[in-house]
Order: structure tokens, then C-alpha cells, then sequence
């Protein structure tokens, strides 16, 4: 199924970014909305403290295009509220339909890497436990 | 109202601001012409049809009450035209020229004849599934919206959501030579 | 005649109980390998049932499925399973109900527990293990009980 889903998506991105498409999306959208004009001068854009803001800002711009800020891919697991295990449904009511009992039950959970944390979540088909650490140093 | 970026944009626009008409529809005119291409196969048709629908939206932008996201509105909208359009088509019509394809600005010509090939056999193939099926594959595949997203935009059950998307992959598939199969679950 | 009765009655369930036995040892359990990661937005699984919940439990931007194997398992055995980039999958078939299973998973690397878990599962059931760290993303191991 990835063959299929990588043709296709490749079709229309190839066709989305066509030049031909490109163009007649700047003639139409400028023809029919085109950007209400900026004004260079005025009392207000051309005050000297805005003029000097705006080219304070675009140099800080510069500089965090020349130094990225590092942002590391973060793993963040949804709905979690403690170290332990959690639950949608804490505290079950007996009188509920079996089905909304946990159909999964954490006994035991470590990690010589780094923290670990259990959570579930019921979705309309299925209830779905998830356990994960949190290595240190990654 | 829902959690909606656009929703300052589209109050701008619904008070009369014309600049927020202009970045709302430069934002969005790239979504609405590969969703209407997805429907329609057709460049100058999609072209048409995304044209007419932000023209639409222009017009009847106070009928817009916030109900839902912006965008699930526009998806709808831009559906539906879509749809609409197909069925306005006449039967006689030829699929559109490959030709139109080649005489774009490529400068590698092995490279424009694969992607002419590609373009050929996506359009032959999609041509076997119907529109309502193509509109929910481009929503999902291109677009990746959740079956509840999708099953809430086109006011579809989610389950039939789901059983058109099945259906227009295998049937895909089968019209490009590929193997498909589901995880067995 | 009542004696052959009973001893063919007696043969019979000496012969079926340990057949009956031996299916509900075997408990399959499919695993799938996901990289997840926030380097562009692919959505690239086979099992497109997963999409929702993925995108529902987590945060990342992009999925992408590695591989997925089936594993049958009879009770108290213990299967390995090669994941990715040097990580290894330990699963052991603790107990089996045959409305439930308890399995013991771990995941290591290097002699190192990353997850080391026992849970108690419904057939069918699903759980995830996540976290450990890969060079384009994190893992994700999707596993199926009784499906």
C-alpha cells in the first residue's frame, strides 16, 4: 500500500506544483483579491522608532536563520497526569458495560534507560494502553 | 466556536476587509485545487472549479457561522463544487490531452516522460472509481484528514468513510497493476 | 459393554485434552514497527485503522511503518524479534486464559532495558511500547493480542 500512496500523493504534488498551475493562481488571485497596498510613508510607518524596530527585528531574524535554535524531536504522549499508570476511567463504575472494563492492566513497568510512564485511552472501537520511556541523554 | 486559526482572518473578511479575502484565499488556493483535482483529473476543470469556489466563498462568506473550522467548510464547499461539476460533464468527453503536460516547462525529457506516464495511468485508473470515492481518497491521502474529520466534512458515517477509502485504494490497485492487501486484524 | 464404554470415554478425553490444551497454548501476537518522528508530515502504515489513534496519542508530525511480523507463541515460551537500528524485542507467553494472556515484553539494546513490562491482556487486545530512540525519530511498536 506505501507503492500506492507514494504514486499517488507524487501525482498530485506534481501537479500542484506545476508552473502552469502556479501562474494562473497569481493572475486569478491578483486579478480578484488583490493585497490592500502598504503605504512606505505616513506618520505612523515612517516614524524613525518604527523604522528602527523593524530593522532590529529583521537582524534578529537574520541571525536565527545563520543559528538555528536546535529543537530535538520530542516524544510528548498525549494525557499524561502521573509517573504511573493512568487511566480514562480511574475509578470504574461496576454497573458499567464490561466492555468499558480495562481490557489491559500494567503488573510490572521499569527501564534501566530512563523514566517510564503507562496511560490508556478508550477509543470508540478499542481501548489502547501505552507504555513509554524516556531515555536519558536523548 | 471550535479551536479555529482562521477564525480572526475570516471575521476580517466578513466585516469587508478585502486584505483578509486575499490572504485567506492565498493560503488556502493550493488545498482547494488539489482536492478538486483529486475529484477531477482535469487541469483546466480543476482550475475552473477552484476559481468558482473561492469566488463562492467570497460571495457567501456571512453564510460561513463558525459551526465548524473554516477549512472544513472550504473542504466541503470545494467537494461538493466538485462533484457537482463531474456530474454536469457529458459522457463524450475525452480525458485531457497529455500533451498539455509536456509542453510545461521541463527540462529533462526522461524525466517528463515518466512523470507524463505516471500522469496517464493515475488518470486512467481514477477514472474507474467514482467521484465520491476519488473525494474522499484525496481527503485522506493527500490532505491525511481522520476518517471523523472526513466523515465530518462530507456529513458521511465514519464507517462509510472508511468502506469508500478501502474500496478506492483496492480498485486503484487493481488499475495500476499493484498488489494491495489489508493487515489481516 | 459398560466397562468398553467407560475405558473408550476415558481414552477419548486422554486423547482430546491435551489437543485442547495445546490450542490454547498458541497466542499470536502481531508486531509493527513504527518510526515516528516531527521530520515532515508522512503517514506511511498499512494498517490505516492506526492512523487515528496514532495521531490522538502522540504529537509527532510524521509516521512511518518499518515492518510488521506475526508471532505465534505457545505458553512459556520466550520469542526474540530484531528491530530496528540494533534494538531487540523480548516476548515471553507467561499465562493463557484463553480470554486473556499475561506476556512479558522487553526491548533492549546493548545488554540495556529500555521497557521491560508485564502486562495482563484481553484477546483481542492492543498495546503500544514507545521511546527508545532512533536516528530518524523514535520507535514505536505496535502489538496485537489474539487479532
Amino acid at each position: 500500500m506505501n507503492e500506492l500512496n507514494n504514486l499517488y500523493k507524487n501525482w498530485i504534488k506534481d501537479e500542484v506544483s506545476s508552473p502552469d498551475v502556479e501562474a494562473a493562481k497569481e493572475a486569478f488571485l491578483k486579478q480578484k483579491f488583490p493585497p490592500a497596498p502598504v503605504p512606505a510613508s505616513g506618520p505612523f510607518w515612517g516614524a524613525p522608532s518604527f523604522r528602527f524596530a523593524l530593522v532590529g527585528c529583521m537582524a534578529l531574524l537574520l541571525v536565527l536563520k545563520i543559528n538555528p535554535i536546535d529543537h530535538a524531536t520530542v516524544s510528548d504522549p498525549a494525557q499524561i497526569t502521573t509517573a504511573v499508570l493512568v487511566s480514562e476511567n480511574p475509578t470504574p463504575d461496576p454497573a458499567a458495560d464490561a466492555s468499558e472494563q480495562p481490557q489491559t492492566q500494567i503488573k510490572k513497568l521499569g527501564s534501566q534507560m530512563g523514566p517510564t510512564v503507562a496511560y490508556q485511552k478508550n477509543f470508540s472501537d478499542v481501548q489502547i494502553t501505552v507504555v513509554w520511556v524516556f531515555p536519558k541523554g536523548a | 466556536m471550535r479551536d479555529d486559526p482562521d477564525l480572526g482572518l475570516v471575521q476580517q473578511a466578513q466585516s469587508g476587509n478585502q486584505a483578509a479575502f486575499s490572504a485567506l484565499f492565498r493560503k488556502y488556493y493550493n488545498m482547494v485545487y488539489a482536492v478538486a483535482y483529486g475529484v477531477l483529473n482535469r487541469r483546466e476543470e480543476s482550475q475552473d472549479v477552484t476559481q468558482d469556489v473561492l469566488i463562492k466563498v467570497h460571495r457567501d462568506i456571512q453564510k460561513f457561522k463558525g459551526d465548524s473550522k473554516f477549512k472544513t467548510w472550504l473542504y466541503r464547499v470545494t467537494v461538493n463544487a466538485s462533484i457537482d461539476s463531474v456530474r454536469r460533464r457529458k459522457e463524450a468527453e475525452p480525458i485531457e490531452n497529455v500533451g498539455d503536460f509536456l509542453a510545461s516547462n521541463t527540462i529533462d525529457p526522461r524525466r517528463a516522460a515518466s512523470q507524463a506516464e505516471l500522469k496517464e495511468r493515475m488518470q486512467e485508473a481514477l477514472q474507474k472509481i467514482s467521484a465520491e470515492h476519488r473525494a474522499v481518497l484525496v481527503l485522506r491521502e493527500w490532505e491525511n484528514l481522520s476518517y471523523e474529520e472526513i466523515a465530518d466534512t462530507l456529513q458521511l458515517e465514519a464507517g462509510t468513510v472508511m468502506s469508500r477509502i478501502f474500496y478506492a485504494r483496492k480498485a486503484l490497485a487493481k488499475a495500476l497493476g499493484i498488489e494491495y492487501h489489508e493487515v489481516e486484524s | 459393554m459398560l466397562k468398553k464404554l467407560t475405558a473408550s470415554i476415558c481414552l477419548l478425553a486422554l486423547l482430546l485434552i491435551p489437543s485442547m490444551t495445546q490450542a490454547q497454548n498458541s497466542n499470536r501476537m502481531i508486531v509493527t514497527m513504527v518510526v515516528a518522528s516531527n521530520n515532515g508530515s508522512d503517514f506511511n502504515m498499512d494498517n490505516d485503522a492506526y492512523r487515528d489513534k496514532l495521531t490522538q496519542l502522540f504529537s509527532y508530525s510524521s509516521y512511518v511503518q518499518s515492518d510488521l511480523k506475526k508471532l505465534d507463541m505457545a505458553l512459556g515460551e520466550t520469542q526474540n524479534l530484531a528491530l530496528l537500528e540494533g534494538y531487540n524485542l523480548s516476548l515471553t507467553l507467561k499465562e493463557d486464559t484463553g480470554s486473556s494472556i499475561v506476556a512479558r515484553a522487553v526491548i533492549t539494546k546493548d545488554n540495556k532495558n529500555y521497557i521491560d513490562t508485564e502486562l495482563s491482556i484481553a484477546k483481542p487486545g492492543i498495546f503500544f511500547m514507545g521511546g527508545p530512540t532512533l536516528s530518524t525519530g523514535d520507535l514505536i511498536l505496535i502489538l496485537e493480542n489474539g487479532y
